[in-house]
Order: C-alpha cells, then structure tokens, then sequence
C-alpha cells in the first residue's frame, strides 16, 4: 500500500465517522479538563474529632435526618437559654403536650424544681444524638444533653469536674412540625388491659415510658371478704414486668395488701431502658394470696406468717397483657 | 451537522495541542520553585513561617484527636518554656484572662513562681465535651523528679484546626 492508497483510506475512514471522532474528542477533553482541575486542587486539612452530634452513640451508623438537625440544635438552644433566664413559663411552653402532663403534671412549679436540679446557675451544654427508634408510626431521636459550668472561663480553679444530664426526646407531630421532651420522658400510651378472677381484678390502666423506667398506672379491686395480699416480700417476684426476653422486678419496695372489698389505684415502676430492643408483654402478679386471716409481716413471728400462708383460701397468679 | 472532513485532522490537532499546552503551563505555576534571592530578610521570614505553618497544619490533620489536643498544650508548654510569656498569653481564652490575670505582667508574674523552668508532664485523664477538651496534667519540675508534681487542670477548646484557646487550673 502507497502513502497515496494509506491517504485516501484515512480520508473515508474520518468521513464515515466524524461525529463520532468529534463526539469522543469533546468527552476525552472535558475528562481531561475535570482531571486537571481535580489533581491540582487544594484540600485543607481538617481536624478529625470523634463529636458527630446528631450521630447515634448505640449505632453511629444512624444519624438523625439532616431536614431535623438544624431545628433541634435551634430548639435546644432556645430551651437552654429560656432556662438559663429563669423564664420557665416560656420554656415549659416548648415542651410537648405529653410532656407537660406526664412528666410535670402540668404544673410549672413541678417544671422548674426538674430545672433547677439540672441547672441551678446558668450552664453551658453539650448535645450528643443517643439513641433512635420507632413508636407506632413515629420516629423518636433520642438525645443527651450534658450540662456544665463555663469551664473555659475558670479553668477549673477551684472546681471538681462535674456535670448533669438528661435524655431529650425530639419528634415530628402530625402538622410536621418538631416536638420535644425533656426529663428523660419518652412517651405516653393507654394500656386498657383487664385481668380478673372471683377474688381480684388487675386493670392496667397506662402506662409512662422514661429513658430508663416504666410507670404503670393500676387499678386492684378486692372482691372477696377477705384480706387479698400481692405483695408483702415473703415471696419472690410478687410483681414483675414480663419482657420479651427477661424479667423485670418491681422497684418499690411498698407492701401491696388489699382490705375486703378494697379498691386502690396506684402506680408500679420497673428498671427498662427504652431502646434496649426488648418489648414489655405483660404485668405478672406471681404469688397472689386470698388471706381467710392475716397479721401482716411486722414483727409477726415467721411460724405465724408461714401457718397464715399455708392456710390461705387461694394462692394464683395473675397476668395482664400490655403489648402497645 | 456535518463538518468538512478535511478541516477535521485540523481540529483533533489544535485540541490536543491545547491540551498540552494547559498541562505543561499548569504543571510549571505549580513545580515553580519560590525565589528567595531576592528577599528581605523579614520577607524571607515571612515566606518560611508560611510554609511552616502549611506544614504544621497538614501534620495536625493526620493526628489523632487525642495527639492533637496533647500537642496544643504541648505549644502552650513549650513557650512557658522558652519564656515566651506573651506568647503564651495569647493563647489563653479571653474570659479567663480577664478573670484571673488581667494584664500580661499578671500572667508572667504567676508563670515565673508557679511554672517550672522545665517541664515533666504527665497526662493522667481527658474529658471530651463537644469541641471542648478537659485535661488532668501531673506538671513536675523535671530537674527536681515527680515527687514536686503538682495535678493542674488544663480546659482546651479547638475551634478549627490549630485554632483554639485554653484554660487552666489556677494555684
């Protein structure tokens, strides 16, 4: 093949595909372009610092959605500062619904002893996303705030490190707009749950969920004519919580006796933390004892105790359920 | 669109002439090398601490946290040490210079008969909160042993890198 013949071939080849080459020119071009500017672009270093704020301490995977952050750190500051200002009205005001009423009481008063615990001189604060979980159909961004003195400004002359804290709980209402709790309150449900015999009835009335307890509200009605004991510490885990996996025993120590005929509504609380993946399933009251007489446990000697026990007109147990 | 063939080679020659010519230009402002020569001698200071500086900076943003925090009070230490006291001052935070040691002559003051000459320091603790760092500092006079030290509390804040400010515990 002559230079001639090798041109003409190169002429027809170019002609037969010169979009193509043009197309394929411009593409490898602005590669190129984009390559250059890349390689020789400044990047700052940065500092490497293991805060991530809205970043969940149990799984750092899990991040808080970016729409929210913004608005939480906003909510939390104004709350900090309302406090630090001794203007609880308006930080009360902040607070969900649910909070003000289970939490509070609805009572301002009760409010700002909670603020005064936590912030008795005006404090600076660290915010640290926890944990996050679903209840029902809700998102719930569970936060720690830590408060602290202007340590900076001291240096800590004079002073012991020292701080408290609490769980802030942050959720979108039904409007979209963002909610919050404070006091390590998560959240409130009606329970509704009956169990009942000849002798008792357990109504469990609802329940109030914090960081790391579970408050039941319970209804117990006697209906028999003699005394019905539930609790008196002579048996074990007269009252516990049933979990998925565990259970949990109650935390008050106080005796649960009912007179004849006796109603009594009260509240019973067991250690839970609310995102240890564990569901509460029921209410048990193990060692139920219909008593046809009954001297109590103080200073009563044990072979009393033990005779009055053998001689109860009915020993059961009695299980409510309380799946939300 | 139909571009004429013949005018084609013309064109894939020019965009990578173009090309090379963009390559070979940047590559020269970048491998420029600085040209001292002619400097003054604070010019040639000047030019120095920058590249230090750069160095400094790059170095810190491949240090661990921890590393990093330890090396601020190291800077802070380290021009008690040399008796750069107004240095020193300078890093402290505003607030607590106003509280504790409102002019410069306070601070030297208390640097000169509190400090050591020399430094032996011990870190037993660090607290992080946020972007604020709490430090337990076992600080001794190296030339007399640990039996002189004495626990000091120093409060740091990064508020970028290289950037911060600090605090400590006044005895």
């Amino acid at each position: 093949m002559n230079y001639a013949e090798l041109r003409l071939k190169f002429r027809h080849f170019v002609r037969k595909y010169q979009k193509l080459i043009l197309i394929a020119l411009i593409v490898w071009g602005l590669v190129f372009l984009l390559n250059l500017l890349m390689t020789h672009r400044t990047v700052e270093p940065e500092a490497e610092t293991s805060y991530e704020v809205h970043a969940s301490v149990i799984d750092s995977s899990d991040e808080t959605p970016r729409s929210m952050q913004q608005p939480i750190e906003e909510k939390v500051k104004e709350y900090v500062g309302y406090c630090n200002e001794g203007n609880y009205q308006k930080a009360f005001d902040m607070l969900s619904e649910g909070c003000r009423k289970y939490a509070f009481n609805d009572d301002i008063y009760v409010f700002m002893d909670h603020v005064l615990t936590k912030m008795p001189t005006p404090k600076e604060y660290v915010l640290q996303d926890y944990s996050n979980m679903k209840y029902d159909k809700d998102n719930l961004y569970i936060y720690e705030i830590k408060y602290l003195d202007d340590y900076l400004s001291t240096g800590l002359t004079n002073q012991v490190y020292s701080f408290t804290s609490e769980r802030m709980t942050f959720f979108e209402n039904e409007d979209g707009n963002i909610e919050m709790n404070v006091g390590n309150f998560i959240y409130h449900t009606d329970i509704k749950s009956i169990s009942e015999n000849e002798y008792l009835k357990l109504d469990v009335i609802d329940k109030v969920v914090r960081y790391s307890i579970e408050t039941y509200k319970v209804k117990l009605t006697n209906r028999s004519q003699y005394t019905v004991v539930i609790a008196d510490g002579e048996e074990d885990d007269e009252v516990s919580l049933k979990l998925t996996n565990e259970t949990r025993k109650r935390s008050e120590i106080t005796d649960i006796v009912l007179a004849p005929k006796e109603e009594i509504e009260l509240e019973m609380t067991f250690p839970k933390f609310v995102d240890d993946g564990d569901l509460s399933t029921a209410l048990v009251l193990s060692s139920v004892r219909v008593m046809e007489t009954y001297s109590g446990t103080d200073e009563v000697p044990e072979e009393t105790i033990q005779y009055e026990i053998d001689n109860a007109i009915s020993k059961f147990s009695m299980e409510a359920n309380i799946i939300d | 669109m139909r571009i004429r063939s013949s005018k084609l080679p013309l064109i894939i020659l020019v965009l990578i002439v173009i090309m090379i010519v963009l390559t070979i230009i940047i590559n020269r402002i970048e491998n420029k090398p600085e040209d001292y020569s002619g400097m003054t001698d604070e010019e040639l200071a000047t030019a120095v601490q920058v590249k230090v500086d750069s160095m400094e900076l790059h170095a810190l943003g491949a240090m661990e946290e921890r590393d990093r925090i330890e090396y601020y009070l190291g800077q802070f230490i380290d021009a008690l040490e040399k008796s750069k006291y107004e240095k020193a001052y300078n890093m402290l935070n505003e607030n607590f210079r106003k509280n504790y040691f409102p002019t410069l002559e306070d601070f030297t003051t208390y640097a000169k008969t509190k400090f050591p000459m020399m430094f032996s320091i011990e870190h037993t603790n660090i607290e992080r909160n946020g972007n604020t760092y709490i430090l337990w500092v076992n600080v001794a006079n190296s030339l007399s042993g640990k039996d002189t030290a004495v626990e000091y509390n120093f409060v740091i804040r990064e508020n970028d890198l290289n950037k911060y400010e600090l605090s400590f515990s006044v005895k």
